[in-house]
């Protein structure tokens, strides 16, 4: 173990010293500290190779050091891309690079590099396709080499779950503007969420230094998180990332193995900025990193991040980072400053006398135009001089280092705000973006919002944090606005190099050529770059090529950088794991009281909606068979089939009758109590929506059934028309109050004669159509006498905490009569053989009566029902089909539900229709269907073909219903 | 996720609700045209305005009419139908049926 | 047909889903089959006032009489009475055969169509956060306030009962033939509590 790179205490503020861990990356055995990242451990020991690229197959190493580039992702065994400057080694075993052939150090895909000329940006697109077929060969290769990790497809789900989480404020970010941010609100009495990604509150606390002495930032942090704990009213989650803002200050924060759901009535967002690379060949080597990366290696990690350093910056933060690292041991050998020298900067004159005292070189007017790399990593960098329009000009000097350390300036963390709508906005002379445009209730403070010295940035949150107080009723007075001049970006930091490799995005292996020549190929807009380019299109979703992008674009295309702009942010802001969207998920499911009972009968569910109904019971091997007895059960004996989650509505109140006759097509006003009508539902389109039987219960009470998944859009549809009809009438969704079960079979009467006694089952007492009310051993009970199975037949209500004691009571006295319980299946079968359509299967969306043969259904001379205007409209035009009943013998290929009906048998047939039920019926013998036809096919005894796979079948047209016409078996006379 | 103001239940997510289409007026089915019964039935306003929409709260089954902005989707205000809707509708041969008060314009 | 009694037979009553009472940091106690009736209409205000109940004065609000009996109100025009105790099966008979004769008061079917859990622990509140968006916290949700909303996505009425200062107590009442999947969801959220 070689670990001779760790800075003694108090640097390392993550790490435990006394407890070492092991772990492996790329098979070979390494040891840091709990506390540790895979890269923090790794840079411990001098490895600094982590990957590499995505096209060019390039040697990578950590640029932030805070998960905000790809660089550093690597595989974990059942886990591929993790970035392994978030992921500590306790949690990481085992790992290993990502995207080579061979080895990570010795990469064969590398000479992809080499014929990199051939692979100009967007060179895809033109390439792969041709000759014909081609691609076929191409698609397996190029499906091996892209893409990063590899998914571990044995991999076992963990649980994930979300909740919901509420706060008056919540704050994004616990840097110093957010703990001030934070601490103010919760003072005046505020709920507030503070949110931080890190595992430690302080944000650029704990990194950065603010002042030469490097005093401020610890004293400060001590005494912010003192404060924040003592404060009750202040929620702190670190290590969760806040992933999106939506409508109304509704946040995902993820954390864990949880997704909480923020619903913040306030939001300050203080998250800081994105610290910006330099543009020069070769600026992605590993050893370059960005200065607050530098920072985070020695301040959280204790790790020496080189022995001789060259700083390249265009502000004083590269003058701050060069004190520390100095101060640390490592030889900086020199400062290269893109900017002119300059004595009054804020920090400036002490920072160039502690620098003078370091023996630190300051080289003005200059930048590093090219890195050297030797065995995967930086050996030297080529400084230049620049002009007066920051171009190259002279040669200045060759340094031999292995750490460069570059800041050209920031960007701030925009995609939350834009997500919600607020506007990046450039400044030419400060070369900044800044937001503005933030919808209410939502506030940024700190860097993010171009404020930089320290005690304007406290000031700042605590102003944010006031506005959210009075938006509360909390407080009374806003404060004034800070102001902050202090410089930080550099405006031109792009060096672009004949031999390229002078990355814009190290994600998609961009150079500025790429960039440059989207814009000359006609892709100007921003839009059509990144989509022609790709850049801002890998992980980092343009965190480092925004800004460079924007600068490009806009200078080769003569606007401004403000008019340019950076492409949409959308959420999620970081990239989000399936399990936090899936977990944990909630699909309700409804059962019948006689759930467990079907259950002991071996009953196969089958879903209706959210319900569970058995389509048959038996074993699936023996399906068909099982499915035809059941119904050869209810032909010649009895069955008994569940039917609770029929649609049930009760309509009480003197408009009782005036209500359902608007809303369905059938009269219902004169109906008789104790009688049952057909009810069929047209929408206002005069399309047939739903069906359903209505009893009079009495004078001013009606129940009414529906479908089982169309009941609650009509009963929602009945309480809208209501609401604008003003009827003196209650309607009630009682589908689940009641349980229902359909007795039917030449033996149904003998069965219900058994268990309701107070009820007159004969023919003269109870005929068919009828509704009467009894008991079954105390218990009430609904009968209506129905045949849509198209035998004597029988349906039972009862109040749902009846129903199982009721079912089993059934059960018993079915058992002399060798009562057969029967599923949907079977029932399917039963009613196609009676000619009942069943809404949604033999119906669509244009589906009026008149195609149904459901006229009969509809009276005529009332003055009005839902979609009567519509149906007349569609009935005065030609009709185009209609549904008819169809045979044919079972000897023929069986046709299906969808299957085509033609105009005729030959090549150049039309279509006029399609088979919408079809199954073998044992008692007839043959395949029986409904289908629509054309209009003029529908003549009984025709014939028509319909295309079942590829060749066309002659069904015959029959007339409804195919069995018991007369209607003897239901007893209808 | 939007919050929906709901006037029995407050301050909702507006996954709570189904919405229910524009607040339109019936034209008199009897009397008027096919075209104006088919733009009844098929056309809404496409324009920046505030409009007023039926909204329906699922857990309670409860209808109510909420006006909102399309241009900056706020929600202005919601109340019961009853504002609106004060008499009962009747369908009576050759009757206007129209039951809804007008809005003040202005 | 006042012969179609849904408060009769109390003893005949069985719910048909597994719910077997759960004792820990966070209890659950399904009183499905307890006396419930409800009753909508213009004069149910009245109506139930005129029988000497205490009927909340707003919507979505509690009352819990002395007696026991709780009063649910659902809006301006329904009220569910719960009766958890089993105390006063005859005076729902009685409401519910004078209601079959009053004018705009409808009896409701809450007896049969719902399921109810009584669910007790101070960490009610956080768990609720895991199946429900309202806030439930009691300075969002104070004893006696009823919250119509989605739990577990099925539509609920949860209400708080909360006496003085015993530990958090809520009703939830749902769908009944969702119960099993509700009981087992908030079995599943309640687990991270349970000591």
């Amino acid at each position: 173990m070689v670990d001779s790179n760790r800075l003694a205490a108090p640097m390392g503020s993550l790490i435990a010293r006394d407890n070492p861990i092991t772990f492996e990356f790329e098979g070979k055995s390494y040891t840091g500290f709990a506390g540790d990242t895979v890269v923090s451990a790794l840079i411990a020991n001098q490895q600094w190779l982590l990957s590499r690229s995505f096209k060019y197959h390039r040697p990578r190493g950590p640029l932030t050091m805070a998960g905000q580039d790809a660089n550093t992702l690597v595989q974990l065994p059942d886990e591929a891309n993790v970035l392994a400057d978030k992921v500590d080694i306790e949690q990481a075993i085992r790992v290993m690079g990502q995207n080579y052939s061979g080895t990570l150090a010795n990469d064969k895909d590398a000479l992809l590099e080499k014929v990199g000329r051939f692979m100009p940006v967007g060179f895809y697109y033109r390439a792969f396709y041709k000759p014909k077929g081609i691609w076929d060969k191409w698609e397996p290769i190029i499906r091996n080499k892209a893409g990063l990790g590899q998914a571990n497809l044995k991999f076992k789900p963990e649980y994930y779950d979300k909740a919901y989480l509420f706060c008056d404020l919540i704050v994004v970010g616990a840097g110093p503007a957010g703990l001030s941010a934070a601490l103010t609100a919760a003072r005046q009495g505020a709920e507030v969420l503070l949110v931080d990604e890190n595992k430690q509150v302080g944000g650029a606390l704990t990194y950065h230094r603010f002042d030469t002495a490097g005093e401020v930032a610890d004293n400060l942090l001590d005494a912010l998180k003192a404060q924040v704990d003592g404060m009750a009213n202040i929620r702190v989650l670190t290590d969760a990332i806040c992933n999106g803002w939506f409508a109304d200050n509704y946040l995902p924060v993820i954390t864990g193995q949880r997704m909480y759901k923020v619903r913040a009535k306030q939001c300050i967002v203080a998250a800081g900025e994105f610290e910006q690379h330099v543009v020069f060949r070769n600026n992605d080597l590993p050893g370059i990193v960005l200065c607050s990366a530098a920072m985070r290696l020695m301040k959280h990690y204790a790790v020496k991040p080189g022995n001789r350093a060259v700083i390249l910056t265009g502000n004083d933060d590269g003058y701050l980072t060069a004190i520390e690292l100095a101060k640390q041991a490592v030889n900086v050998v020199a400062i290269v400053d893109m900017r002119p020298a300059q004595a009054d900067t804020q920090l400036g004159s002490e920072l160039i006398k502690t620098l003078q005292s370091l023996g630190i070189e300051i080289i003005y007017n200059a930048t590093v135009y090219e890195a050297q790399a030797k065995q995967n990593h930086l050996a030297a960098v080529e400084i230049y001089e620049l002009d007066r329009e920051v171009k190259i000009s002279q040669h200045i000097s060759r340094i031999e280092c292995d750490l460069l350390c570059v800041s050209s300036g920031y960007m701030p963390t925009y995609q939350l705000l834009c997500q919600a709508g607020a506007q990046l906005t450039y400044d030419d002379a400060s070369a900044r973006f800044s937001l503005n445009g933030l919808p209410e209730n939502l506030h940024i403070a700190g860097s993010v919002n171009g404020i930089h010295a320290l005690d304007k940035v406290l000031e700042d949150g605590a102003n944010a944090a006031q506005q959210c107080l009075v938006k509360l009723g909390l407080a009374d007075v806003v404060n004034q606005q800070v102001e902050c001049d202090i410089e930080t970006n550099f405006a031109w930091p792009i060096f672009p190099h004949p031999q390229g490799k002078d990355f814009v995005d190290f994600d998609e292996d961009l150079q500025v050529k790429d960039i440059i020549n989207s814009t000359r190929l006609g892709y100007r807009d921003i839009q059509l770059v990144k989509r022609f380019s790709t850049v801002g299109m890998g992980p980092s979703q343009g965190r480092h090529s925004a800004l460079a992008t924007a600068r490009l674009v806009a200078h080769a295309t003569g606007r401004t950088v403000s008019e340019t702009g950076v492409t949409t942010a959308r959420p999620p802001f970081i990239p989000e794991k399936l399990a936090y969207l899936a977990g944990r998920i909630f699909n309700p499911v409804r059962h019948t009281p006689m759930h467990y009972r079907h259950q002991s009968l071996d009953a196969q569910f089958m879903p209706a909606g959210a319900w569970l109904r058995p389509a048959y019971y038996g074993v699936p091997e023996q399906k068909e068979m099982l499915i035809q007895q059941e119904a050869l059960a209810v032909r010649n004996g009895v069955g008994i089939i569940d039917v609770s989650t029929l649609g049930g509505i009760e309509v009480n109140g003197p408009d009782a009758a005036e209500f359902l006759n608007r809303i369905y097509t059938y009269a219902f006003i004169k109906q008789p109590i104790g009688k049952t009508r057909y009810a069929v539902l047209t929408n206002e389109q005069g399309v047939v929506v739903d069906d359903g039987v209505a009893c009079r219960i009495a004078d001013e009470h009606f129940y009414v059934t529906a479908t089982t998944t169309g009941v609650d859009a009509v009963y929602r549809e009945m309480k809208k028309w209501n609401a604008q009809w003003r009827l003196d009438v209650d309607i009630a969704n009682v589908t689940s109050a009641f349980a229902a079960v359909n007795v039917a079979g030449p033996l149904a009467r003998k069965v219900l004669e058994k268990v309701c006694i107070d009820v007159d089952f004969s023919q003269q007492a109870f005929p068919y159509l009828a509704y009467r009310e009894g008991h079954i051993d105390d218990m009430p009970v609904r009968l209506l006498r129905v045949g849509f199975v198209g035998e004597l037949g029988y349906e039972i209500h009862m109040p749902t905490l009846f129903a199982l004691n009721i079912w089993d009571r059934l059960m018993q006295a079915g058992q002399e009569f060798a009562m057969r319980p029967f599923g949907v299946e079977a029932q399917r079968l039963l009613r196609l053989e009676k000619g009942h359509i069943i809404i949604g299967q033999d119906t669509d969306g244009m589906s009026h009566p008149g195609e149904l043969s459901l006229t009969w259904a509809i009276a005529k001379s009332k003055p009005f029902y839902v979609g009567c205007r519509s149906v007349d409209i569609v009935m005065r035009r030609p009709q185009t089909r209609k549904l008819v009943g169809f045979k044919l013998d079972k000897s023929n290929p069986k046709p299906e539900e969808g299957h085509l009906v033609l105009d005729k048998a030959g090549a150049d047939a039309n279509i006029t229709g399609n088979v919408t039920s079809c199954h073998y019926s044992t008692t007839l013998d043959a395949y029986i269907g409904l289908a629509y036809v054309g209009i003029e096919q529908q003549t009984v005894g025709s014939h028509f073909p319909i295309r079942v796979d590829g060749k066309a079948v002659l069904s015959e047209v029959v007339s409804l219903p195919f069995y018991d016409a007369n209607g003897e078996r239901q007893e209808v006379n | 996720m939007k919050i929906m103001l709901c006037p029995l239940n407050g301050a909702r997510n507006i996954n709570e609700f189904v919405y229910g289409g524009e607040v339109k007026a019936m034209p008199n089915h009897q009397t008027c045209s096919d075209k104006q019964w088919a733009e009844y039935v098929f056309y809404s306003d496409n324009t920046i305005k505030v409009v007023r929409e039926w909204w329906f709260h699922s857990a309670s089954s409860y209808w109510f009419i909420a006006e909102r902005n399309t241009a900056s989707d706020e929600i202005i205000r919601s109340y019961d139908p009853s504002e609106i809707f004060s008499d009962s509708v009747n369908f009576d041969h050759g009757l206007n049926h129209d039951g809804v008060k007008e809005r003040d314009n202005g | 047909m006042a012969s179609f009694m849904i408060s009769a037979e109390p003893q005949l009553r069985h719910n048909s889903f597994n719910a077997k009472t759960i004792d820990a940091a966070i209890t659950l106690v399904d009183v499905t089959c307890s006396n419930r009736i409800g009753f909508r209409g213009q004069q149910v205000a009245t109506f139930l006032q005129a029988q000497g109940l205490d009927i909340p004065q707003q919507p979505n609000r509690a009352v819990v009489m002395n007696n026991g009996l709780i009063i649910l109100s659902l809006s301006q025009t329904e009220f569910w009475l719960l009766d958890i105790d089993n105390q006063h099966r005859q005076l729902m008979i009685e409401l519910e055969t004078l209601a079959d004769i009053t004018k705009q008061v409808t009896r409701l079917y809450t007896q049969h169509s719902q399921a109810m859990f009584i669910i007790n622990g101070d960490d009610c509140p956080q768990m609720f956060a895991k199946v429900c968006a309202v806030n439930l916290h009691p300075d969002a949700f104070e004893s006696g306030v009823i919250a119509q909303t989605s739990v577990a996505r099925v539509s609920s009425v949860v209400v708080n009962v909360t006496h003085n200062e015993q530990p958090t107590r809520f009703i939830i009442l749902s769908d009944i033939s969702s119960a099993q999947y509700l009981w087992q969801a908030i079995e599943d959220a309640a687990a991270e509590f349970q000591l």
